[in-house]
């Protein structure tokens, strides 16, 4: 456990955020899945540096393999081959709980389709990952509010997801992966479920948040959406085909 | 529909089948015991049983006197006829070996009243009631077939029964044993002068004139006891007289426990019912969407809901005919737990009304199981049902929280019927342990009597009796031998009224003194390990001709003597009028032994006299071996035959099986609870393991996103877990608070404990709340080992 002990102890967002600092390293990264004797291989031989700071969109054609490059990022999946070490530890083969614990610390996940639990307010779904940590209820609201604040849902503590709009969702889902300051948010398609003028202000507020010195990875196929990055991943049958720095 | 879900179908339709199998089970000792008309008597709802009691202990029938019974047939005109019956050991002999049966001396017009005629031969006629009437017997079937392998010509063939020489006139009708289990009828030819008033022992049943209520043929019944007590102040001072419906009376002692496992039965089938609900109500959530397409192509709510029910009502259907069968295992088992010979008329085979109740059940169940899932999933939420991927937290939220209260009251009922289990198998053991004042252990027991008509000379039986104690008790392997007129906690006992030493007599035989009166040979203490606390012993110096003793129990020496010394004392028995009055020194003390049935005791003093000096015909034999007392039993019959070659033994059974009558029907009763509380503790489980199963696979997608958020296994564990355990303890607060209440009902059953006995009360909600912990458990390490890109890719 020392090693995740000296992830926690790094700044959330280290200074000179936009220096030399890999937070991601991924080297030879396979995924090969096996679904009725059928082998498919999602992933052949990513290699891929993510710097603190940075907003790389990845972007690719349907099944060319970005959720999946995505959950591996996000230690939700583990790769078939090669070496993922995130903030220099090691953690492509972690156990349950040690995975767990590093989403909950490290990783902030925006998905499709919001998954806001419908049971709990939107102080409630925001506090989640907070409450995951062990940490105090006192420390949880300031925490849940600040980062609602930032998103703008602060009026909206108290609703129910099913009482907001689906681009309120989606921000309040932001919020949530904000709350407990992770080293990295991670987006699959954050705006596929949303119209145009919602996707706009979604995306607008991860602009923000990157100005702000957040390290974001958000998968897209929209062009439009995927300018706003600093760099842009191409993915093609697995493979890395394109890694181009906006200008 | 349901075949193509076979899981769903085949699960719903074993709860069902379990529910119906267990309730129609039930039902059929019902019919048995309270519906089904009895065989061959005609008109019975007019008959009616007659019974004097004492006001002191106006629950409690104490027998009709003879002189009375005769005064109600002489003046009685509300009713059709009256009859007594005493049962009584019928002997014949004259074939390879004594053959005994219970038999019955029966008013000789009983059996015409009651409309059964014998299939051979005639009935009684009334003049053969006299005294000096030629003696004619009417036999049985069974006798018939087995002790006169059937011949027609039985009729007006003489046999010796009981020593005397008895024509047979006629054969009843197969499976006719009235009132019980009784095999030969005589007349009653008694008289005033040996059966005196004051003498309460016959039972009477009377039939009800037509067109007459039963109130008032007791109003008249009243009026005529009445005057008894006027005239006969000594003897009928506080006699009253019962009148109750014939069969009420029959199945006075089992009505209330068969009822009440009878509703224990019905929980379990509520329970089964609230399963098979929740398997609906979850498969109607599934479709949803399907009866949401159905509607938009314009399918009225009725024909969704016509359709629906139809499937329910499939289910209970299937599900009663296999309840039908389980029943039948059910019965079947029932009955090899009863463990004496069950009443001629109690039949417990399957007739239209079990399977009328077993479809009735079925088809209520199928409306009940059936009606609320199909009303819920005829009125989804049209747009959200038919939006793409329409589950956004609230849709299910309704439909879950109906499957959780069905759960909260499985386990609420569940919990009723345990503790009530509970309390009941406490009850039973307390029973069990019971310490009855002897040693139970390695005794076998038999009856065995002479019959006043056989060897009338008084001598006798004190004669036979002083010559099978010792031989008994030299039989290799056999420690030692006695004899008494009643078993401890057999039953068999009745009260005795008594004057003291310097006492007057009492002016009505109400106002005196009563013990449990036991005669027994040299040997009964000892064989029964009795210990003495004072005195001695009978020997062989009391004789007929020496002066009277007798052994008094501790409780009658701290009764009566409270501040001296009983022995020495002197006391008398009142039963014997006109003899002179014989007073009987106490020699000794014994510990107190239990006579009554245990789970029917009214304690009292007992005092024991000794066989040489108050001879009785009919003894109860003890014999302590050195090993398996059952194995005794050849051994025994042939030693008696050898003391006298007329006399069979009956009853033969070991004293842990004596014990074992004695509370049979709290053993059984309490079987049959426990039985089905466990059936409901599995439903119950299997209905919260059900609706949890399908609380993980409704969250699966939650589940996921909590996992993607850093939720832990633990954590995961907790949400599930945490979830059925809400509902557990809902349901443990209801049943628990009604189990309170209901317990009451149980309390006359109750024995050494409350209704409201705290560790059953305590314990039973903890061994459900570990149960429900489990089937909880299941599906939370199911959403423990999910995979967290499964989980959050589920649809
Ligand atoms: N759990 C899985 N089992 C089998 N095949 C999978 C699984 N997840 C993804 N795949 C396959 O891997 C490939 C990449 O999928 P994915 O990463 O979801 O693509 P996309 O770029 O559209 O997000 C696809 O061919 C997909 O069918
Ligand atoms: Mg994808």
């Amino acid at each position: 456990m020392a090693s995740t002990e000296t992830i926690n102890e790094q700044p959330v967002r280290a200074p000179g955020a936009n220096g030399n600092n890999i937070l991601i390293h991924l080297d030879g990264v396979t995924k090969v899945f096996l679904t009725d004797e059928v082998e498919t291989h999602a992933l052949s031989g990513i290699h891929l540096d993510i710097r603190t700071g940075e907003y790389v969109s990845i972007a690719g054609p349907s099944g060319c393999g970005k959720s999946t490059l995505l959950s591996i990022l996000g230690l939700l999946d583990t790769p078939s081959g090669g070496s993922y070490s995130l903030k220099g530890t090691e953690v492509a083969n972690l156990s349950f709980p040690e995975r767990a614990r590093i989403r909950n610390r490290e990783i902030g996940f925006i998905f499709q389709s919001f998954n806001l639990i419908g049971d709990l307010t939107v102080f409630e779904n925001v506090e989640l990952p907070l409450t995951y940590r062990g940490m105090g209820a006192s420390d949880r609201k300031g925490f849940v509010l600040e980062a609602l604040e930032r998103v703008g849902m602060g009026h909206r503590a108290k609703h129910l997801p099913s009482q907001l709009s689906g681009g309120q969702q989606q921000r309040v889902a932001v919020a949530r992966a904000l709350a407990g300051k992770p080293a990295i948010l991670l987006a699959d398609e954050p705006t596929g479920n949303l119209d145009s003028r919602n996707g706009d202000a979604v995306m607008a507020l991860l602009k923000e948040l990157h100005a702000g010195g957040a390290t974001i990875c958000m998968v897209t196929h929209d062009t439009r959406f995927a300018e706003h990055a600093d760099r842009t991943i191409h993915l093609f049958d697995g493979r890395v085909v394109e890694d181009r720095m906006a200008a | 529909m349901l075949v193509k879900t076979p899981g769903f179908t085949i699960i719903s339709i074993l709860a069902v089948a379990l529910g119906i199998g267990a309730s129609t089970t039930m039902f059929s000792s019902i019919n048995a015991l309270l519906l089904r008309p009895m065989p061959l008597i005609q008109d019975q709802d007019r008959l009616v049983a007659v019974s004097e009691f004492f006001q002191k202990n106006a629950d409690q029938n104490a027998g009709t006197a003879f002189p009375d019974y005769l005064e109600w047939k002489k003046s009685i005109t509300t009713l059709d006829g009256i009859a007594a019956i005493q049962e009584a050991t019928f002997i014949i002999t004259g074939g390879d070996k004594p053959e005994r049966y219970l038999g019955g001396q029966i008013s000789a017009d009983a059996f015409t009243f009651m409309g059964v005629q014998p299939i051979l031969g005639r009935q009684f006629r009334p003049e053969e009631d006299e005294l000096n009437a030629p003696l004619v017997a009417l036999i049985g079937y069974e006798v018939w077939q087995n002790h006169f392998a059937g011949d027609r010509g039985v009729v007006g063939k003489t046999i010796p029964i009981n020593g005397k020489q008895v024509t047979i006139i006629g054969v009843m009708p197969k499976g006719w044993r009235f009132p019980e289990i009784c095999d030969i009828w005589m007349p009653l030819q008694m008289n005033e002068k040996d059966q005196p008033r004051g003498n309460f022992f016959l039972d009477c049943i009377g039939k009800v004139k037509k067109g007459v209520s039963i109130e008032q043929a007791r109003a008249e019944l009243e009026a005529i006891t009445a005057r008894f007590a006027v005239q006969h102040p000594d003897t009928n001072t506080g006699v009253g007289v019962h009148v109750t419906p014939f069969r009420e009376e029959m199945v006075r002692n089992f009505k209330t426990l068969t009822l009440l496992v009878m509703g224990a039965v019905l929980f379990v089938h509520l329970i089964a019912c609230a399963n098979v609900a929740n398997l609906l109500l979850a498969r109607g959530a599934t479709r949803a969407k399907e009866i949401g397409i159905r509607l938009a192509l314009g399918a009225s709510r009725r024909q969704i809901v016509r359709q629906l029910l139809a499937e329910s009502v499939v289910i209970g259907m299937v599900g009663s005919a296999l309840g039908l069968l389980f029943a039948v295992w059910g019965v079947d088992l029932m009955l090899t737990a009863l463990p004496n010979e069950v009443p001629y008329w109690i039949h417990f085979d399957f007739d239209w009304r079990v399977f009328s109740f077993a479809l009735g059940i079925g088809a209520v169940s199928s409306v009940l199981f059936g009606l609320l899932p199909a009303l819920q999933a005829s009125h989804p939420h049209l747009v959200d049902a038919l939006k793409e991927g329409g589950r956004t937290g609230g849709g299910g939220v309704k439909g879950q929280r109906v499957r959780n209260s069905l759960v909260v009251a499985e386990v609420a009922l569940a919990l009723v019927l345990l503790i009530g289990a509970g309390l009941m198998m406490r009850s039973f053991m307390n029973l069990q342990k019971t310490d009855i004042g002897m040693d139970p252990s390695r005794t076998l027991t038999f009856r065995v009597g002479l019959p006043e008509a056989q060897f009338p000379e008084k001598e006798s039986p004190a004669r036979f009796f002083d010559q099978l104690i010792p031989k008994l008790a030299s039989l290799p392997g056999v420690e030692s031998a006695g004899a008494t007129t009643s078993l401890p906690a057999s039953g068999n006992i009745g009260v005795s009224a008594f004057i003291l030493e310097g006492e007057p007599e009492p002016k009505q035989l109400q106002d005196a003194r009563t013990l449990r009166q036991l005669t027994v040979t040299p040997g009964y203490f000892q064989t029964a390990r009795v210990p003495f606390l004072r005195g001695r012993d009978f020997t062989a110096a009391d004789t007929k001709d020496a002066p009277r003793v007798v052994v008094i129990d501790e409780d009658a020496g701290r009764a009566w003597f409270p501040n001296q010394d009983p022995i020495g004392h002197q006391l008398r028995m009142l039963d014997k009028q006109g003899e002179p009055p014989r007073w009987a020194t106490i020699v000794g003390i014994v510990k107190p032994v239990i006579y009554d049935r245990l789970t029917n005791r009214r304690p009292m003093p007992a005092a024991y006299f000794a066989q040489s000096q108050a001879a009785e015909r009919f003894l109860s034999v003890m014999v302590r071996t050195k090993t398996d007392p059952a194995k005794f039993a050849n051994l025994a019959r042939t030693t008696v035959l050898t003391v006298n070659k007329d006399l069979p033994i009956y009853r033969v059974m070991t004293m842990d099986e004596v014990l074992a009558q004695s509370f049979w029907d709290r053993r059984f009763f309490g079987t049959l609870f426990t039985i089905f509380a466990g059936l409901a503790l599995f439903l119950a489980s299997l209905g919260l393991y059900g609706v949890m199963s399908y609380s993980v696979r409704q969250r699966t997608q939650e589940i996921g996103v909590r996992m993607a958020l850093g939720a832990q296994t633990g954590d995961v564990l907790r949400l599930v877990t945490g979830q059925g355990l809400r509902l557990v303890l809902l349901g443990l607060a209801i049943g628990f608070v009604s189990a309170y209440f209901l317990t009451k009902l149980l309390a006359g059953s109750l024995h050494g404990i409350s209704a409201h006995d705290p560790p059953s009360f305590a314990l039973v909600p903890l061994l459900l709340f570990v149960v429900g912990l489990a089937a909880c458990y299941l599906p939370a390490r199911a959403a423990m080992r999910l995979d967290p890109m499964e989980a959050l890719r589920y649809e």
